[in-house]
């Protein structure tokens, strides 16, 4: 950008700073955070999206601009740690540049950077770098293959670092979330060790002690994990036996969706329960078992294809479209004529999943 | 095939453009899947052939034909297929890109595939040497006797 060019900008930030001082709005602050990243000023951008953000709560379009303006920074200065890890590597560069990564969510990269810092002699912190990498791609794709391999790292790290917390905290962090009470305990035990007395820590013992005797062995925590998909966390009672998805707050929602014109079928459903709009009999039968198969081989598909958790499946062909939205309380779904899912009943779809969400649940 | 791929590529937000056989044989595959359980083209259309045929099914019960276009997004990116009459295209796209922007390009692609796939195989490959210009001595011969080289009759 030229001196001219910069000249001419000042003056529109000084005009969108003054507007913003009059009448401050999320209109004014998105125009002045606009101008700020037109001329590459991108965490002045973030920090007027921030304050915009303060002023007016969660509004998506500054959240959008603030995350946009992150994610920039971000990769300005992985391309600059990258050019200096080149010219003189050090183990704060491996760190921050792992960390970068991580926080963008690329855990493959950043424990290629753990690998490459194991070589050049990163030791104990490259094993712990290198475990947070695979304990976030498990957490993010819940196969047992990444959890057993964490567990494997994990192990090198605490090796490396023989008389550290923070392997054994990531180790109980991790097998909590899978529910392997067993090892969890066990883990706290080492950890007390370390810190005798930490009440927080005997309160742990306590509760996983009165956990143990069901617990899975760490295998079969994996694998539970991998087949159902869900962490511990999220098969609580409420969610293992959910109530049948009747409540007054999902069938008039499947109604209005089932009456708007070209919807052939309109299904919410959970677990072995299900609320179809539409056929009726034996075909509504099928069609929800339709949903259940696709839903069930979209989100193997995913996570083996190393794309995360399943969001929404959506088909077209001759005998118009269908779309799928599967979430952590039930699935709903909507199959209509037209050769396309509209923007209006996608909506209509999304937030009847939502409605049929457990914590919605409850309050209605 | 990957004159049909490179543009598709090009998009911002895609990952990976490929093509595949409908029983998942890769034809052709650019870019790559971070995250894969397995690596390799092979197993990744596989994979993603797999699934669509595994959709069949239970489709069966809605429709006699095969989906012609499936999208299945997930949290870390989107998958788009469209199906060719015989040949099946993909592309992996990065989370929050419009996948309805990539129906102009992924149909523009397909028809391109098909077009190539349809063309007279004399105007895909390249066409045969020209007969070698004969010496000047010989075809002159040629032109006085009124026969060809086969009759062997040869100037002295």
């Amino acid at each position: 950008m030229n001196w001219i060019e910069r000249w001419s900008a000042r003056g529109r930030i000084k005009d969108a700073r003054r507007k913003v001082a009059n009448e401050p709005s999320v209109a004014h602050y998105l125009a002045l955070a606009g101008e700020h990243a037109r001329i590459g000023e991108m965490s002045e951008a973030e920090r007027v999206c921030n304050e915009g953000l303060e002023a007016f709560g969660a509004n998506a379009e500054l959240s959008r601009l603030a995350d946009r303006c992150r994610a920039l920074q971000d990769e300005q200065r992985t391309r600059e740690l990258t050019r200096q890890l080149r010219e003189a590597p050090r183990a704060g560069l491996y760190r921050e540049l792992a960390e970068l990564h991580l926080r963008a969510g690329r855990s493959q990269r950043a424990e290629d950077v753990a690998a490459e810092w194991l070589e050049n002699g990163g030791e104990g912190a490259a094993q712990l770098v290198r475990a947070q990498a695979r304990i976030a791609r498990f957490l993010a794709d819940r196969r047992r293959e990444d959890g057993r391999l964490a567990f494997e790292f994990l192990d090198l790290a605490e090796h490396a670092l023989p008389r550290d917390e923070r392997p054994l905290r990531m180790r109980l962090e991790l097998l909590c979330s899978i529910g392997a009470w067993r090892d969890a305990r066990r883990a706290v035990g080492q950890l007390l060790e370390l810190t005798p007395g930490d009440p927080a820590l005997e309160a742990r013992f306590r509760t996983y002690n009165s956990l143990v005797e069901k617990a899975p062995t760490l295998d079969a925590a994996l694998r539970e994990v991998e087949r159902s998909g869900h962490l511990s966390a999220e098969r609580t009672p409420t969610h293992a036996a959910p109530a049948a998805p009747t409540s007054g707050a999902i069938r008039p929602m499947l109604q209005e969706l089932a009456s708007q014109p070209s919807v052939l079928a309109a299904l919410y459903e959970r677990g072995a329960t299900a609320l179809v709009q539409g056929p009726t009999g034996a075909t509504a039968e099928r069609t929800a078992r339709a949903v259940r198969e696709v839903v069930q081989r979209s989100r193997s598909t995913g996570r083996r294809l190393g794309l995360g958790a399943l969001l929404e499946v959506e088909v077209e062909g001759s005998f118009g479209s269908v779309l799928i939205v599967p979430g952590d309380g039930g699935a709903a779904a909507v199959c209509t004529s037209l050769p396309t899912v509209p923007q209006e009943l996608r909506t209509r779809v999304r937030a009847l999943q939502g409605a049929g969400a457990p914590e919605r649940e409850e309050q209605a | 095939m990957n004159e049909v791929l490179e543009p598709l590529l090009r998009i911002p937000g895609v990952r990976v453009a490929a093509l595949s056989t409908p029983d998942g044989v890769p034809i052709a595959w650019l870019g790559e899947l971070e995250h894969a359980e397995q690596s390799g083209s092979d197993a990744l259309a596989g994979l993603v052939t797999g699934w669509v045929q595994g959709l069949a099914p239970s489709l069966g019960l809605v429709s006699w034909d095969l989906p012609q276009r499936l999208v299945l997004r997930c949290s870390r990116g989107t998958l788009v297929v469209e199906r060719a009459p015989s040949a099946v295209l993909f592309v992996v796209v990065e989370p929050g890109t419009a996948v309805e922007d990539l129906r102009l390009p992924l149909g523009a692609a397909l028809s391109r595939l098909v077009r190539v796939s349809r063309a007279p195989r004399s105007l895909l490959s390249t066409p045969a040497a020209l007969p070698q210009r004969n010496p000047k001595g010989l075809s002159a011969s040629l032109s006085d006797n009124g026969s060809d080289s086969s009759s062997g009759s040869l100037p002295a």
